[in-house]
């Protein structure tokens, strides 16, 4: 609570310093997601089931996928800005374990984790001027996540069994999910800023604890995203790369 | 402000939709029938015997049903049979022991359990085990895919910790295969109990015994010269099914004759509870009229169906081994 507190007050502090404040709001779309537990078993504590971990690869898509829409308050000075992105954020991940059957065949199954989350994130950015009107940025931070709303399903597959009827739904808790409690990502990326109208980035964001102890499980995802910057005028100073 | 600062964060709190924190999940099975033990009475042209039989709910994990009427009875097989009496009686109290647990692994999963839940059945029923919790898993076949036969077991000795065996334990679904060798298994597992008392053995097969060097009578003996009760629960052919039934009735088990994996998921949901003295259990007194005259001390193998009038479908078979007295 201090930390953010702290963090908090150098934002409003450099404020006042700022020679340009933008408002704006973003929309995101992360599909590249990775989803790994460090075990190559999983005894769940909510059954008597037994999996094995099969698959922590990135995927596109089918590791999950996220919707941001969030509101942007950015401040810059010189070439650097600073950003608070208050968000929400629609969130799943879907991971894959298999449970033995027979000698030749397991049995895969599909656990889809869904969170409403709200997201915090606070980050710098430095710019990289390439003419008048485009400049690249990179930028990191760290943000903030409280889960809302966690569901659990299984995803449809092609196998022949009801997965209800086999596994128990709530056997990924404590390893893709806990009990709602906030955490932190890091969050990194590369922006194309156009003018002082929009931009355009690429984000990585990683969570930076895992949802349980017994079982670490990581959680990486990379996503595009699109800033539009609302056309006020709230601060009248000349910012370092206007004629 | 800060009257709405606490009420942002309280609605923040509050507002969070959490999945349930659930005690252990168990499966649901079918309403399963389980013989408790069977016992000759007299021998005359007629052949009168009893049979105890529990009714357990798919359900739950301790619920029996609370009713039986002869109407709802019948047999199998030649002969005829006539109930003359159904008694509600007390399961007596089986006080807790070190228990030798010991699973087919001979031909396949796949055509009797094909989801193996064989495998999450026995995980449970390990980790439920009542104190001192004491056990020992094992699988058995001959020309398999095991190291050792005719048993291969996952510990040197007998066990509390149920989180270890569990690698094992899931990893015979992989190592099915060969035949079943199921009385030298039952006769060398016995041996394994060097003390304590209230020793019981849990098979679970799904093939009757196709090359073991001694027979029925030896696995037995052997039981009886341990003071090992065997509860046998059998999933596969019916016909199989009696070839095992006088290991446990010899020895005071329970004997499951499962039609369906379902029948055995309800059976591993009570296993632990049958043992704490629960009631409605009958005591169905039967007399039989043989197709031909019987001999004292001949084996008789009887097969009892209860039909559920509500489904109006048939409880799995109770499966009876009579000795003629």
């Amino acid at each position: 609570m201090r930390k953010v507190l702290l963090i908090g007050s150098l934002f409003v502090a450099f404020a006042g310093q700022a020679q340009n404040i933008n408002l704006g709001v973003t929309f995101q779309y992360l599909v590249l997601k990775q989803v790994s537990v460090n075990s190559p078993t999983i005894f769940p504590t909510g059954s008597y089931n037994y999996y094995k971990v099969v698959d922590n690869r990135w995927k596109f898509f089918s590791a999950g996928q996220s919707i941001v829409i969030g509101a942007v308050l950015q401040m810059d000075y010189k070439r650097a800005y600073f950003t608070f992105e208050p968000s929400f954020e629609l969130n799943t991940y879907n991971y894959t374990v298999s449970y033995p059957l027979t000698n030749t065949s397991d049995d895969q199954v599909d656990f889809k984790v869904t969170n409403m989350q709200y997201n915090f994130p606070l980050y710098a950015g430095y710019q990289f001027s390439a003419s008048n009107v485009v400049r690249y940025s990179i930028f990191a931070g760290a943000e903030l996540v409280v889960p809302m709303v966690i569901g659990v399903s299984f995803q449809e597959t092609s196998s022949p069994y009801n997965p209800y009827d086999r596994y128990g739904l709530y056997d990924m808790k404590n390893v893709l999910y806990n009990d709602g409690s906030p955490y932190f990502n890091a969050l990194a990326g590369i922006g194309i800023h156009f003018a002082s109208l929009f931009r355009v980035e690429l984000r990585y964001k990683y969570r930076l604890d895992s949802p349980g102890d017994i079982y670490k499980a990581t959680f990486h995802t990379v996503g595009f995203g699109l800033t539009y910057y609302l056309p006020l005028r709230l601060l009248k100073q000349k910012v370092y790369y206007e004629d | 402000m800060k009257t709405r600062r606490w009420l942002i964060s309280l609605l923040l709190v509050i507002g969070c939709n959490l999945p349930p924190d659930l005690p252990r999940d168990y499966f649901y099975g079918e309403d399963t029938t389980v013989c408790v033990a069977a016992r000759p009475l007299t021998l005359t042209t007629d052949l009168t015997f009893e049979v105890d039989v529990m009714q357990l709910t798919g359900f739950s994990k301790d619920y029996t049903l609370e009713y039986l009427d002869s109407a709802s009875i019948s047999f199998t097989g030649t002969g005829q049979y006539v109930v003359e009496s159904i008694t509600e009686i007390t399961m007596p109290l089986r006080p807790a022991g070190p228990v030798a647990v010991l699973l087919d692994q001979s031909g396949t999963y796949a055509n009797v359990d094909s989801s193996n839940f064989r495998s999450k059945q026995l995980n449970q029923f390990i980790h439920e085990l009542p104190a001192p919790g004491q056990f020992i898993l094992g699988g058995f076949a001959q020309d398999g895919l095991l190291a050792d036969s005719p048993v291969e077991f996952g510990t040197p000795s007998f066990t509390t910790d149920g989180d270890g065996i569990m690698p094992f334990l899931f990893g015979l679904s992989k190592r099915t295969g060969g035949k079943s060798v199921v009385y030298d298994a039952v006769a060398s597992t016995v041996n394994l109990f060097s003390a304590g008392s209230n020793r019981s053995l849990l098979l679970l097969a799904h093939d009757g015994d196709s090359v073991s060097t001694g027979t029925i009578t030896t696995a037995v003996n052997a039981a009886l010269a341990q003071s090992v009760r065997v509860d046998v629960i059998f999933m596969g052919d019916r016909s199989e099914a009696q070839t095992l039934t006088p290991l446990s009735q010899a020895t005071g088990g329970v004997f499951v004759t499962c039609t369906s994996d379902l029948n055995m998921v309800t059976a591993f949901n009570h296993l632990n509870n049958i043992n704490s003295g629960k009631p409605y259990l009958f005591r169905v007194k039967v007399r039989f009229t043989p197709p031909s005259p019987l001999m004292s001390g001949q084996d008789t193998f009887h097969e009892m169906v209860i039909h559920d009038s509500i489904s109006d479908t048939d409880y799995n078979p109770v499966s009876i081994y009579i000795r003629t007295p």
